[in-house]
């Protein structure tokens, strides 16, 4: 698994490290109350096809948001690891990284629902959604102007930051 | 999170939006801005907080918490969210009518008519207490006959009102039993909102249509102004009228009932824009009841030292003389202080004739321009405005293409308040207004008749009222007549309770914005269907956020099977991301 | 720097990438004996299912190796490796290497059943057999071997309207996959998908004149016009046995934990090598495609200088789609049958049923080597994880078995266990703002 060598080389080609760029959600597990809203809204904006509350409550397929409010009041969603586990278990490149950002997306056109991406996530946010035939994942709204989850938290629990700098291994 | 949408259609309003952003004070729009986006599991009555072992949500996209702790799934939260606006709604109206039974039993005053006085204070209480009033004797057999059928005819506060609340602590009602335990909550306030109406015309007589200013330009910039805000004592608002006679103090109002037998109140704006009076600088003292009045008040008022008389405090000062009194020597008072600061009033005002619920709209008449096609149809508007939408621009917009195409519009509260801005309530310019079968009708009923007909009050059900009457004198029952009720703009729970009685009395009405119902397809089929079989109308919760008005009257005009109704849809959500 | 690699699937393009991810300047020959390159072998099912189109099985792009500045040679085969002169022979010359990666993959076995040669007979492996599969006007077909490839091939072709039997000749499909009891929800799905499920019976004979025209087993004969052979892959070790290259306990190219075989020179990668087994604490061939990935980039970045170790393998199979829910697998099924290590090991296995799911954790020690999830797998690559870690879980199996286990539930475990993990790694896990 990639995620075990110890990378302490920049890259060669680009000469730099892709996760200097990569901002990412960050979570303040002392201001999440634990209220879905993150959920409900990136379930409407990303999951639903209407885009609009009072459709996507009752649409089939049941839209699946990519944000999860787990047990004991916390967010958690894709943390677009560097060295992505799910990138090299996808056997048909539908599970791609967004050179520019680093954001690691599925494709869904070409995901044939093998799952093999949910075998590997460390952190459990892939969603083997039966009924879409997809594997279903943050995209850190890579198409809309801020994450969702983000902008609808009413406690400001959720925000969008620079990927810590690595500490020297 | 910025909030894209035009906040008010009344350009008066507008001057003082950009006075209070440069002021730094916070207005009802601001606030709105900063609870977007509102809770959406609340918005769509997909939530409970009914006990302690909450809060609990039903997740539309989440199977794990599809359900509530005790059970509950969206549909049981979705009926229960409307019957929890409906008990409290109609508990407000009920407290009202019993409140001021109770000042007339305190012999705040002598009636105009006191046996009658009497008599409707006594079927007030037997009607709360277990249902068996006069005004229920009233009702056209078939009607009656239907709810009791159906278990909603009203039983008493006891049976009606607490009993529903009951159904919010548990149990296995289902969506339908949850709906008909709202609607026989509501058809009690109904008859209590009617006996509060009868009460106030045998104490001051019977309401005549009555020339008013409506608008900015009614305070006085030169003199002491003193606001009313909110619902209050007519007695109270009586004694404060006389007292200011002579004294150089100008009392206006705002949310509250601007007719009174001594005097008017001149209406200076709507609910929704009700801390705008404030940022002129020129009300002097604030009186201000519960109802309809908004904490933000308070704040501005402190903040530009405006002192404020609260009537509703417990063991608050019940001697209306003395208290108006203290008011003028409050306002005087304050007055010589703030005179020399910044006072600037827009001049805007229109002239409105208000209170057609007297009797000067003859049913017969209004039967046979129906009959002849004169006017096509009757349609209540109600609702005082809401911050979702652009103030007045729905509630304006949708009226104007109604009486355009010769509907007989009845508006109510604070609907005619706002309507009155417009111009809608100025006899002058019915021409301007309306479609030719509806202007000559109108000319027909006398001389100064307005456009739309103001009847006072909703929960009085003067307009409804009207309606009945109306269906008896054609020989058909209510839901055979092209009537309907319309509120473009809603904001508070009573208007969540007439909307109820409207269609258990036989009229369809549109409500905006959606009720918190919208998270549960059973409870929006039973609203449409269940509630078309049992009563013959309907209340569909509209749900498509980007209907202009004329999307919206449209669908009313082909319910009174009148326009092609061809929607057209444009616009976006009601906020923006930036 | 030459490099020079045998193979053109997952290992041989994975090295690629982790080469060229240090060093842009050195010559990479890449020998395919397919001339279809990139495609993925594990989606050949979904290809006869019809459910993939050709490009879709692609794994990476058209423009793959003029991008990573590779010279492919498609369709060419090796015929030998010189250790000692480090090249390797073709038809038409000699490539020399300072580096060579043998990730040749595995052959599928063709088993020795009579008649075994006929018309309509094929195995699953090549791009040319899936091509010759789906093209195969087939009304019934039996597919021998109840592995991942034969389930999902039998599916693929039972929705294209072939009537299909599946035989399986140990009591249970995907024997080596999943335990007995999931096993069991797996062949009831797989038989509401009108799949004939015929397990502990052994194909005895195929029958017929040219064309295969039926399968005869211990106790029936079964008409068919076509037969899928998938009971299994060896590894293609036959260039590295003539190289004289060390071959390992269960007959794959033994490599040591940099992937270097015998010859320090020569790598070896995927289907084709045997690693260190976590989960079986023993030397094995884990032929999936994660492994294979995750050996290749191993190799790439030991090939082009750097030192870094493989963690070791583990087996990891999930059933995808076909079956309507997900099953996910990993290391091992059950404790009797794959255990090997120290007497004093002490194993356990603790399973859950529910109405359409199954969960069962097997540990050894405290900690996690098997995990079988059928219906609730979202959090499946949190016992991954663990398993991958070697970390001691005993006190969480509570959480673990629970349908509402999230990550949050770890991160005791994994701050505890923080020595097991890389900086980075740690570092990955944690900074999620906690």
């Amino acid at each position: 698994m990639p995620a075990i060598v110890e990378k302490s080389f920049p890259s060669a080609i680009t000469g730099e490290r892709k996760e200097e760029k990569l901002k990412v959600l960050m979570v303040d597990k002392a201001k999440c109350t634990g209220c879905h809203q993150c959920e409900l809204w990136c379930g409407n904006e990303i999951g639903s096809v209407a885009k609009d509350l009072y459709l996507a409550i009752n649409e089939v397929p049941q839209p699946v948001p990519r944000v999860f409010v787990q047990g004991k009041k916390f967010v958690l969603q894709c943390r677009h690891c560097p060295d992505a586990p799910c990138l090299s278990a996808c056997p048909n490149g539908t599970m791609r990284t967004d050179p520019e950002t680093g954001v690691v997306y599925v494709h869904e056109p070409t995901c044939i629902a093998c799952w093999m991406c949910v075998m590997v996530c460390p952190f459990g946010i892939i969603e083997p959604s039966s009924s879409l035939k997809v594997a279903i994942k943050c995209d850190r709204c890579r198409n809309m102007g801020y994450p969702i989850c983000a902008e609808v938290c009413p406690t400001q629990a959720i925000s969008l930051q620079e990927r810590p700098n690595p500490s020297p291994t | 999170m910025e909030f894209i949408q035009k906040k008010t259609a009344d350009s008066a309003i507008e001057v003082y939006l950009t006075k209070a952003a440069s002021e730094g004070i916070s207005l009802t729009w601001d606030r709105f801005e900063g609870q977007l986006p509102e809770c959406g599991f609340c918005e769509t009555g997909l939530s409970c907080r009914d006990c302690l072992q909450g809060p609990c949500i039903s997740h539309p996209f989440r199977d794990a918490s599809k359900e509530g702790v005790c059970g509950k799934d969206r549909d049981i939260m979705g009926a229960q969210s409307l019957l929890r606006l409906v008990i409290k709604g109609a508990m407000t109206i009920i407290a009202e009518a019993d409140e001021l039974s109770a000042e007339i039993a305190a012999g705040k005053t002598s009636p105009v008519n006191p046996s009658q006085a009497d008599f409707i204070g006594n079927d007030l209480a037997r009607l709360l207490g277990n249902g068996t009033a006069n005004v229920l004797a009233e009702l056209p057999a078939p009607l009656k006959e239907n709810w009791q059928a159906r278990g909603v005819l009203p039983g008493g506060t006891l049976k009606d009102i607490f009993k529903a609340s009951q159904k919010l602590e548990g149990g296995l009602a289902g969506v339908e039993e949850l709906l008909l335990r709202g609607v026989k909550a509501a058809l009690l306030a109904c008859m209590a909102g009617k006996l509060h109406g009868r009460l106030k015309k045998a104490l001051f007589g019977a309401q005549s249509p009555t020339k008013i200013e409506i608008g900015l330009g009614v305070m006085e910039e030169k003199q002491a102004n003193v606001l009313l805000v909110g619902t209050l004592s007519p007695f109270l608002k009586t004694k404060i009228l006389q007292a200011a006679q002579g004294r150089n103090i100008k009392v206006v109002g705002v949310a509250t009932e601007p007719l009174l037998a001594y005097g008017t109140i001149s209406p200076v704006t709507n609910y929704a824009a009700q801390e705008i009076p404030l940022l002129t600088g020129a009300v002097d003292l604030v009186v201000a009841g519960d109802r309809y009045v908004n904490p933000s008040l308070v704040k501005i008022a402190r903040a530009s030292s405006v002192p404020i008389v609260y009537t509703e405090a417990l063991g608050a000062d019940g001697n209306y003389d003395a208290l108006s009194a203290r008011i003028m020597e409050m306002a005087q008072q304050s007055f010589a202080v703030r005179q020399g600061l910044d006072r600037r009033v827009n001049p805007d005002r229109q002239t409105a004739v208000m209170g057609f619920s007297g009797g000067q709209v003859p049913a017969r008449a209004v039967a046979d321009a129906l009959q002849e096609g004169q006017i096509k149809g009757l349609a209540i508007i109600s609702g005082s405005g809401n911050v979702k939408y652009t103030q007045d621009r729905f509630l304006v917009a949708m009226t104007e293409d109604l009486v355009k195409r010769d509907i007989l519009c009845l508006s109510t509260g604070e609907a005619s308040v706002t309507l009155g801005k417009y111009g809608l309530l100025a006899p002058a310019e019915v021409d301007k207004y309306c479609g030719r079968g509806l202007a000559s009708f109108l000319n027909s009923l006398g001389k100064d008749i307005p456009p739309v007909l103001d009847f006072g009050p909703g929960e009085n059900g003067a307009a409804l009222d009207l309606l009945i009457a109306v269906s008896g004198v054609s020989g058909k029952s209510l839901v055979d007549c092209p009537v309907v009720a319309c509120f473009p703009e809603a904001n508070c729970v009573s208007e969540v309770v007439e909307a109820l009685w409207y269609v258990a009395h036989g009229v369809t009405t549109y409500f905006w914005p959606a009720l918190p119902v919208t998270g549960s397809p059973q409870t929006m089929a039973a609203l449409n269907e269940y509630l078309q079989t049992s009563f013959g109308a309907s209340l569909p919760v509209p749900t498509d956020k980007r209907l202009e008005p004329l999307d919206r009257s449209r669908i009313i005009l082909k319910h009174l099977k009148i326009a092609d109704a061809s929607i057209v849809t444009q616009g976006g959500h009601a906020w923006k991301r930036t | 720097m030459r490099y020079v690699i045998i193979g053109g699937s997952a290992a041989a393009i994975s090295a690629v990438e982790s080469i060229r991810s240090i060093d842009d300047k050195s010559t990479i020959d890449l020998f395919s004996d397919e001339e279809t390159p990139l495609f993925s072998r594990v989606l050949l099912p979904y290809y006869v299912a019809e459910e993939l189109t050709k490009p879709l099985l692609n794994f990476r792009g058209a423009d793959f190796f003029e991008e990573k500045s590779v010279t492919p040679h498609l369709g060419v085969k090796v015929l030998a490796i010189s250790p000692d002169e480090r090249s390797v022979q073709v038809q038409d010359g000699v490539y020399a290497y300072d580096k060579l990666l043998i990730a040749t993959g595995g052959n599928p076995i063709v088993p020795s059943i009579s008649g075994v040669n006929k018309l309509g007979i094929s195995t699953l492996k090549t791009m040319a057999d899936a091509e010759r599969i789906y093209k195969y006007p087939a009304k019934r077909a039996v597919v021998i071997g109840a592995g991942s490839i034969g389930v999902e091939a039998s599916i693929s072709l039972q929705r294209r309207g072939t009537k299909v039997t599946i035989l399986e000749q140990l009591g249970q499909v995907l024997p080596t996959v999943f335990d007995e009891e999931s096993a069991a929800i797996i062949a009831k799905r797989i038989q509401a998908i009108g799949v004939e499920v015929v397990t502990g019976e052994k194909a005895l004979e195929f029958v017929g004149d040219e064309q295969v025209k039926k399968v005869i087993t211990d106790n029936r004969e079964i008409p068919c016009d076509l037969v899928v052979l998938a009971v299994g892959v060896r590894p293609a070790v036959e260039l590295a046995v003539a190289a004289g290259l060390e071959l390992g306990a269960q007959g794959g190219i033994k490599v040591d934990e940099l992937m270097r075989t015998s010859r320090p020179e020569i790598y070896a990668a995927g289907d084709v090598a045997e690693t260190h087994d976590i989960a079986r604490d023993a030397s094995f061939i884990n032929a999936i495609w994660p492994c294979a990935f995750e050996q290749g980039h191993i190799a790439g970045l030991n090939m082009a200088g750097t030192r870094t170790p493989y963690a070791g393998s583990y087996r990891r199979n999930s059933i995808g789609n076909f079956i309507g829910i997900p099953a996910i697998s990993m290391g091992l099924t059950q404790v009797n049958s794959c255990a090997t290590g120290s007497v004093a090991d002490e194993y356990r296995e603790i399973k859950r049923k529910t109405r359409d799911g199954y969960r069962k954790i097997i540990l050894r020690n405290g900690k996690i080597v098997g995990a079988i999830l059928v219906g609730q797998t979202q959090k499946a690559g949190l016992m991954s994880m663990l398993l991958q870690k070697q970390v001691d879980v005993a006190d969480a199996l509570p959480v673990l078995m629970s349908n509402s286990l999230s990550f949050m539930d770890l991160l005791p475990i994994i701050r505890r266990n923080a020595d097991k993990f890389t900086e980075t790694e740690f570092r990955e896990l944690i900074d999620t703002g906690l």
